[in-house]
């Protein structure tokens, strides 16, 4: 492919830019259509009871309520998943699970209206044990959430297990072997829109719109058809501009069936909108694991294996969970070579609201298990942590190779990462010059991207994009990506630009709308510069190969020789040459001066990729994603000792890219990981009380951090190419990058800093206060 | 959230004759950067809600002597630009400024914070140090000078009666050579605090002549440390900081444990920076 | 008895409607007024996003009830940008790539502009301070820091006394 590159790998301003900055860029929440009504949902207060009877009288008495939709009223309806396992009601089928489940939904004139109607919907309960505790959970005779559910054992809904290599040999002939539990917490992702949707309903066509705040409109489509019992010809989903997704807004949610369920009961729009309290206490959030680790050392600092037991606790259904879990193990492994590994994992289920996709998707877990593992166990060796690593990992005259569990790597920079983040950070001088309770932490982690693969059932993982280009040379994009503020329109543009020459100005790209854009699975798992991406390279491929079969055939050259650039297709090396504009004029209005035998068409091209991915086998060996990249990050931490606040005061990060596409959107997706790791390490984490009941559901109490909190860590964020091969435009996914190593280092930092690891996140004050007081105890008791 | 009537009168006079006609039903709103957060929450549910930004007399900065009268609707905005304030009372302009952001600054007022009494209210806690006293009007007439020591009563509850208005705050000419310490401790940034100290040193031949200490977020509502206050008095500037490491004043503390924290964690946290408070203040001696 | 005539200058226009006296200012502006650039993410005042001008100073507009503005002028992020040029915080914004997703944009880019106009001097310990009322859950605010530093640049080059004559932008 000649003559890419001009915008590609430049950071050119964002399409979107002036639309954001203004304010007229429209969200779900900011769509007003006329004769709207407003829905809001009935939860249940009780983290565990059967439902016994749902009395909607009094709410439908109240003058201004249009409706109520009641468990009877969808009691035929399937039960919905974004996992394997169809656990999910729409609204409770005689028991509920977790406090803040949907039992029924109210829908009236106004909002304050169905507020007030919530109270007034009369469910009658009987109460059961709650079950908040993981390990609890899968003690005999703990109380089951789930009964008569295939593949569901007790409160076990899902076993994945990853076994390659000699393990026990490897721990037979180890010269350390150590242990360590480590847990992590119930983050939440917080976007700063809420879950919004308007479903509105056309009584000719019997057909039902839905504008919401999603990431994946093609699949909410089709879930919403079966649903309403339509065909999907009939469902339409428009994605709005989106505030925020990070894994949140995946699959179809109670309140987007609602509101196409009582749009079309009622024939007339209806909006949902949640509150921030109802996002905490009723949407998904990042799985909490338990990971009892073991490591097999030799005395040099090579890791011989890796054994861990993992709980991980996916709340009161099951969602993405055992994906999670899966891809938690086989990211495992990190960018080391550890040759045996040995896994063992169980989702299960417990009283609280669903845990299933956040930023990361289990990485963050694994790497902070295994990065602090490893930093346990260079200190247990005397060997300095970087070194430590640097022994260990894959190294740039292993490559191409694959992990012990198949992962299979043509580039991976990561030794260069670790020189340039420590260079960066100036790590030989804060060695040099320590200060107390000063600490420095290093993670180095393996990501992936571009797409996925883990289940042999879910054979599909596409991304899809037409493209049209119109007779006067302008191009039209629409994909099934949706973007929630990565910057895909700007991208598409890059793309299509460089691809097919057209003026950058005349790129219009569709925003999300299944009605205009092919099917795909939408934006999650950073795929979407990959794997959307890629099928726009094929649609402009196909669509260049035309233009330039007239254009030579008009300028009696080989389309070989022929460029496109700028609106103008010129012969190579010459001045020589015709308007783009002109051509797509002839294909579409002037056969006569086509080649012979060609007919005028339409210029419009679809082409979808469905990323390379091996399904991993039994043993968990398989290269499961479409790329892997790296980094290594390095952060610079002070521990206050009187109350244990831990201040992030410096950071570098190397992250490896593949190629990069725009540096400056790629930069702001891994600060805003960083941050989000940020917060994740020192306070994100969803509260319960012994009730079950949430106690931390607002922005004042659930800690996300703000400004002074972050470094400016602008100079020391570095980024390394390494063109991929495997993918058209030779980059890697990294919309997870930033998050996922990101507590791994702080925690590694704080350890540094006071002396003793701390195995569990957030690393609250309180908790380091108490590591700190551990730490002092054991010098003054050791004398010294 | 329930509807009520709003009224906005434009004098003291019309704010008490409100107060006088409406009774319990009527509630005062001030800055209302607390107040509405407990009104969307349904925390609380006037019938009348009388605002009281359209009083001017209320949002004056008054030198008095070697003091200052701040109306009780002076904005933390105002407090932390005014001059008058800076030099005489660097504290309250110290805390005015550390309160939330620039938004709440900007409609946050004094007398607001006052009223509301968060537990580790900055303001509250700084007032107790400087004599402070709190003037208030009823609709009968009655005028009553509160001593700040006094005026906070139990969580978020201050000693004011229903039809209470809270119009000025007396802050006294300090005594002359008096140093003074403020410092907060949120567990994280741009939230509440949970825990603030504030301290007035006075000094005679460089030995400690008077302490007023304060803590907010010791316990239910802000207040003083009477013991550590003695155990400073008479103290030389050198000696201040092992006074200030007795073990036995901060016994008694009892911050609320909550999601941040327990008791014991807090009342560390809340030492230290009493202990931090009183040092600066020595340090701002020379 | 509840409902209100309220009467503001918003970006410019006398808008009068009635209200009820819970009415929130940000629910005028984006329900009553239609101005839906103002955002409202929260419930607690914690987020920013609602942020408005309110007689020159920037407020929360989720914690001003409509009944309170009567009589004030309000400044919206539709009326930040002026005679068809964008304000320059909008533009650093852009220029530094300070957005992502969008959501808390219009809010910092409200409270930005205020803080220009009170503090046009401030560096970048100050900036981070000062953004603390505002929460993004993309950027990670290091572009938007960088967008405040480079607003602040821009205003004061094109107050300074006229130099080279394509400073101003």
């Amino acid at each position: 492919m000649p003559a890419d590159g001009q915008l590609l790998g430049r950071s050119v301003p964002n399409v979107d830019g002036v639309a954001l900055v203004t304010g007229q860029a429209a969200y779900t929440v900011d769509l007003a259509l006329p004769g709207m009504a407003h829905g809001r949902i009935v939860r249940s207060p009780h983290a565990h009871a059967r439902v016994l009877a749902v009395d909607a009288s009094a709410a439908l008495a109240l003058p201004g309520v249009l409706d109520v939709i009641v468990p009877a009223d969808v009691a035929g309806l399937p039960n919905v998943s974004t996992g394997p396992l169809l656990d999910m009601p729409l609204l409770a089928k005689g028991k509920v699970r977790y406090a803040g489940e949907p039992v029924a939904a109210v829908i009236a004139e106004t909002e304050e209206r169905a507020a007030e109607a919530l109270d007034l919907v009369e469910v009658a309960y009987e109460e059961l044990p709650v079950l908040l505790d993981p390990e609890a959970a899968l003690a005999p005779g703990a109380p089951l959430l789930h009964e008569g559910l295939e593949g569901v054992e007790g409160n076990v809904c899902w076993r994945q297990v990853t076994r390659v290599g000699d393990v026990d040999a490897a721990f037979a002939g180890a010269d350390l072997v150590l242990s360590e539990r480590f847990r992590t917490s119930k983050a939440h992702a917080m976007p700063m829109e809420t879950h919004a949707a308007v479903a509105s309903w056309d009584p000719v066509e019997g057909a039902v719109t839905l504008w919401t705040s999603t990431q994946q409109p093609h699949v909410v489509r089709n879930v919403a058809a079966d649903v309403l019992g339509l065909p999907q010809s009939r469902v339409r989903v428009i994605k709005p501009f989106v505030g925020g997704a990070f894994g949140h807004k995946e699959g179809l949610h109670t309140h987007e069936a609602m509101a196409m369920l009582s749009a079309r009961r009622l024939g007339r729009p209806v909006r949902f909108v949640l509150t921030r309290t109802e996002e905490f206490t009723a949407t998904v959030s990042r799985n909490p694991q338990i990971r009892d680790v073991e490591i097999a050392l030799r005395d040099d600092g090579t890791v011989l294996g890796w054994r861990e037991r993992i709980v991980q606790d996916v709340g009161a259904y099951s969602g993405l969970g055992p994906s999670v879990l899966a891809l938690s193990e086989w990211v495992a492994v990190g960018p080391y070579r550890t040759p045996a590994l040995d896994i063992d994992g169980v989702c299960v289920y417990t009283t609280k609201p669903p845990a299933s996709a956040f930023r990361g998707f289990g990485n963050p877990q694994a790497t902070f298990a295994r990065e602090v593992m490893f930093d346990i166990a260079a200190r247990a060796l005397a060997i300095d942590p970087l070194e430590f690593r640097r022994r260990n990992v894959i190294r740039e005259r292993d490559l191409p190779t694959r992990t012990a569990n198949g992962l299979k790597l043509d580039t991976l920079p990561i030794e260069q990462a670790m020189s340039v983040a420590a260079d960066a950070i100036g790590l030989p001088r804060l060695r040099a010059e320590p200060r107390p309770l000063r600490g420095v932490g290093i993670a180095n982690m393996i990501e992936w991207g571009g797409g996925c693969r883990w289940l042999e059932d879910w054979d599909s993982d596409l991304g899809s994009v037409t493209v049209t280009l119109n007779a006067d040379g302008s191009a039209v994009v629409a994909s099934d990506a949706a973007d929630s503020g990565q910057g895909h329109a700007t991208l598409f543009m890059q793309i299509t630009a460089d691809l097919l020459g057209v003026e950058p100005a005349s790129v219009s790209v569709v925003r999300g709308d299944t009605e205009r854009s092919p099917f795909g699975l939408g934006t999650f798992g950073s795929r979407t510069s990959v794997a959307q991406a890629s099928a726009l390279h094929r649609a402009c491929a196909e669509l260049r190969d035309r233009v330039l079969e007239v254009a030579a055939h008009r300028l009696e050259a080989h389309p070989d020789d022929l460029v496109i650039r700028q609106g103008r297709i010129l012969i190579e090396g010459s001045s020589r040459g015709l308007d783009l504009a002109e051509v797509t004029g002839m294909i579409h209005d002037h056969r006569a001066s086509l080649p012979a035998g060609m007919e005028t068409s339409a210029l419009v091209a679809t082409a979808s990729y469905d990323t390379p991915c091996e399904v991993p086998d039994a043993r968990g060996y398989g290269s499961f994603a479409a790329n892997y990249s790296c980094s290594a990050t390095i952060a610079v931490v002070d521990v206050d000792p009187d109350s244990g606040k831990v201040t992030v005061v410096d950071w570098s990060t190397a992250e490896d890219a593949g190629r990069t596409l725009h540096p400056d959107m790629l930069k702001g997706q891994v600060q805003g990981g960083i941050a989000q790791g940020i917060g994740y390490a020192l306070g994100e984490d969803l509260l319960f009380d012994q009730s079950g009941t949430m106690l931390n559901p607002s922005m004042v109490d659930y800690q996300v951090p703000t400004a002074p909190e972050i470094p400016l860590m602008e100079a020391k964020l570095h980024t390394l190419e390494s063109h991929d091969p495997a993918h058209p435009l030779q980059n890697k996914g990294i919309g997870e990058s930033g998050v996922t190593p990101a507590a791994a280092a702080i925690a590694n930092a704080v350890h540094d800093a006071i002396g003793v690891p701390v195995t569990s996140l957030p690393l609250t004050p309180e908790k380091v206060l108490a590591a700190l007081d551990r730490a002092r105890a054991a010098t003054a008791g050791a004398g010294s | 959230m329930r509807t009520f009537q709003f009224v906005a009168p434009t004098s003291v006079e019309a704010t008490l004759a409100l107060l006088g006609e409406h009774g319990p039903d009527a509630s005062l709103l001030a800055g209302g950067q607390s107040y509405l957060i407990l009104l969307r929450q349904g925390l609380v549910a006037p019938e009348v809600l009388v605002g009281l930004r359209g009083v001017a007399e209320l949002a004056r900065v008054e030198r008095r002597d070697g003091g200052l009268r701040l109306g009780s609707m002076v904005t933390y905005r105002t407090a932390t630009r005014d001059p008058a304030v800076a030099a005489r009372f660097p504290a309250v302009a110290a805390a005015a400024g550390s309160v939330g952001s620039v938004h709440i600054r900007n409609r946050g007022t004094i007398g607001g914070s006052l009223c509301h009494a968060d537990p580790a209210g900055d303001l509250p806690t700084v007032l107790l140090t400087l004599d402070a006293t709190l003037h208030t009007v009823r609709p009968d007439g009655t005028a009553a000078g509160h001593r700040v020591d006094d005026f906070f009563r139990g969580l978020l509850q201050t000693r004011l009666e229903d039809d209470e208005l809270l119009t000025w705050i007396d802050l006294p000419e300090q005594p002359a050579g008096s140093t003074f310490g403020y410092r907060r401790f949120s567990y994280r940034h741009g939230e509440y605090p949970m825990a603030v100290a504030a301290c007035r040193l006075d000094w005679e031949a460089g030995r400690c002549a008077g302490a007023r200490v304060a803590v907010g977020g010791g316990g239910p509502f802000p207040s003083r440390l009477p013991e550590l206050e003695r155990l400073l008095e008479g103290v030389a500037a050198d000696g201040m900081a092992a006074a200030a490491a007795t073990e036995d004043p901060y016994e008694r503390l009892r911050p609320l444990a909550d999601i941040r924290g327990g008791e014991a964690w807090k009342r560390r946290v809340v030492t230290k920076l009493v202990r931090d408070t009183v040092a600066d203040a020595v340090r701002r001696r020379s | 008895m509840s409902e209100h005539p309220v009467t503001l200058r918003v970006n410019g226009r006398e808008q009068a409607r009635t209200v009820p006296a819970q009415r929130l200012l940000r629910d005028l502006l984006r329900d009553d007024l239609g101005l839906t650039g103002t955002k409202g993410a929260c419930e607690d005042g914690m987020c920013g996003s609602c942020s408005v001008h309110l007689d020159g100073q920037v407020v929360k507009s989720c914690l001003v009830l409509a009944v309170e503005a009567d009589g004030a002028a309000v400044t919206t992020i539709e009326g930040l940008a002026t005679a068809g040029q964008l304000h320059p915080v909008q533009q650093a914004l852009i220029d530094n790539f300070g957005f992502q997703c969008g959501f808390c944009t219009p809010g910092f880019a409200m409270t930005m502009a205020a803080l220009l106009e009170d503090e046009p001097e401030l560096d970048a310990e100050r900036a981070r301070e000062a953004l603390v009322g505002n929460i993004c859950r993309c950027t990670g605010y290091v572009r938007i820091v960088a967008s405040l530093l480079d607003a602040g640049r821009r205003v004061r080059q094109a107050a300074a006394p006229a130099g080279g004559g394509d400073d101003a932008r």
